[in-house]
């Protein structure tokens, strides 16, 4: 079975039309979606109503959270004073622009997925403003696919595509009790697990403003890497003619995203 | 020539790296020539100088006393020389670089506490 990945749309609903194409063209079996549906871009609703209508399984992404909870900000969502202004204009303007059953949709969005061995989630399974960066330490990678119970972790949030496979390995773990006694060493075996980082959709970070999405093969297990381009100019358009900054739109040109994002690959969110 | 004054105006590191890059990248317009002295939060100068012919920035260090109480009294200030230059837009995003007086406080009692 072909399954099509998607992620990180955010509101750039030219993006999500060519992508779908593109799935078609690719005669992908089934489609997933790993959220952030809205923030930044000009077409929230108009995106959201495209997922809704072709009945995308989605969890929910960062954004889609931050739109039906508030803001809650950690360290991770603004590494610069200008980043949160622009990440917080950004969320006034998308606040003010989705309607209800927009935002009511957001709000029941699970948080993760299974289909068989394979797991969806936007950031991590833990958080949905975690970063699972490529070159997080493999011990964190290979825990956090572990929690979940699959083989296999697609997650989104990056807006950076990769595939990570963690070669079969063991944890020895040693527990000290209150009275200074040391437990006796456990070891858990894990098989091969991979992470497939699903890029974005409507908010690329790779330098050019093309969309990326991925397809995955669940017979051969092969991902392969999408990437599509769209007439970004019309979003550019649609940026400044809804009243965004026109800094977003200079971003998405360049394939940049709208506001930066924490490198650190350490850092665990605190949310 | 534009000229914005940014006279005891204090940048934060990280916003004023992403500006620069837009600036001289020509988010705002088309430069041919960017200078900048800027005071940064751990109460140091720098200076900023892109010319548009060598297509590169470089950067000193201001070598003189770094301010860690209050807000330097050094010259500060942005010259841009270029073609349709969006006024509006830098102002707002420098604003948007810049610290409040008591983001400024924090760090200055951090920085005081740590050396």
């Amino acid at each position: 079975m072909k399954l099509a990945v998607l992620s990180c749309i955010h509101g750039n609903y030219e993006a999500l039309n060519a992508v779908l194409s593109d799935i078609d063209e690719q005669k992908a079996d089934r489609i997933f979606c790993l959220g952030d549906l809205v923030g930044y871009g000009p077409h929230p609703n108009a995106v959201v109503e495209m997922i809704r209508s072709l009945d995308i399984p989605t969890v929910q992404g960062c954004w889609d959270e931050d739109i039906v909870e508030g803001l809650n900000a950690c360290e991770c969502s603004y590494p610069s004073l200008l980043g949160e202004v622009r990440g917080k204009l950004a969320h006034e303007w998308t606040d003010k622009e989705i309607y209800s059953e927009t935002r009511e949709f957001l709000s029941n969005l699970p948080l993760t997925m299974r289909h068989d061995n394979l797991c969806f989630v936007h950031g991590s399974p833990y958080n949905q403003h975690e970063y699972l960066m490529p070159e997080v330490a493999a011990f964190t990678a290979l825990e956090r696919v572990m929690s979940t119970g699959a083989d296999v972790l697609f997650c989104g949030h990056t807006h950076i595509p990769y595939v990570r496979t963690l070669d079969s390995g063991s944890l020895n773990v040693s527990l000290k009790s209150s009275d200074n006694k040391t437990q006796p060493l456990k070891e858990f075996r894990s098989p091969l697990k991979q992470i497939i980082n699903a890029g974005s959709v409507g908010e690329p970070r790779h330098g050019r403003p093309n969309a990326t999405y991925v397809i995955y093969d669940t017979d051969t297990q092969l991902t392969t890497l999408r990437e599509v381009e769209y007439d970004y100019k019309k979003t550019c358009a649609a940026i400044v003619d809804k009243g965004l900054p026109k800094i977003f739109a200079w971003r998405l040109a360049q394939g940049l995203e709208y506001a930066e994002r924490a490198e650190d690959p350490s850092h665990i969110c605190e949310r | 020539m534009l000229q914005i004054d940014l006279f005891q105006t204090v940048l934060d590191p990280a916003s004023l790296d992403i500006f620069w890059m837009e600036l001289t990248s020509g988010a705002y317009g088309e430069i041919d020539r960017a200078e900048g002295l800027f005071n940064l939060v751990n109460g140091q100068g720098y200076g900023f100088q892109f010319i548009a012919t060598e297509q590169k920035s470089e950067y000193i260090e201001i070598e003189d006393e770094a301010c860690l109480v209050g807000r330097p009294d050094r010259p500060s200030v942005l010259q841009i020389s270029g073609q349709d230059l969006d006024l509006d837009s830098i102002e707002a995003t420098i604003a948007a670089c810049a610290l409040a007086d008591n983001i400024l406080e924090y760090h200055q009692s951090q920085t005081l506490a740590n050396s």
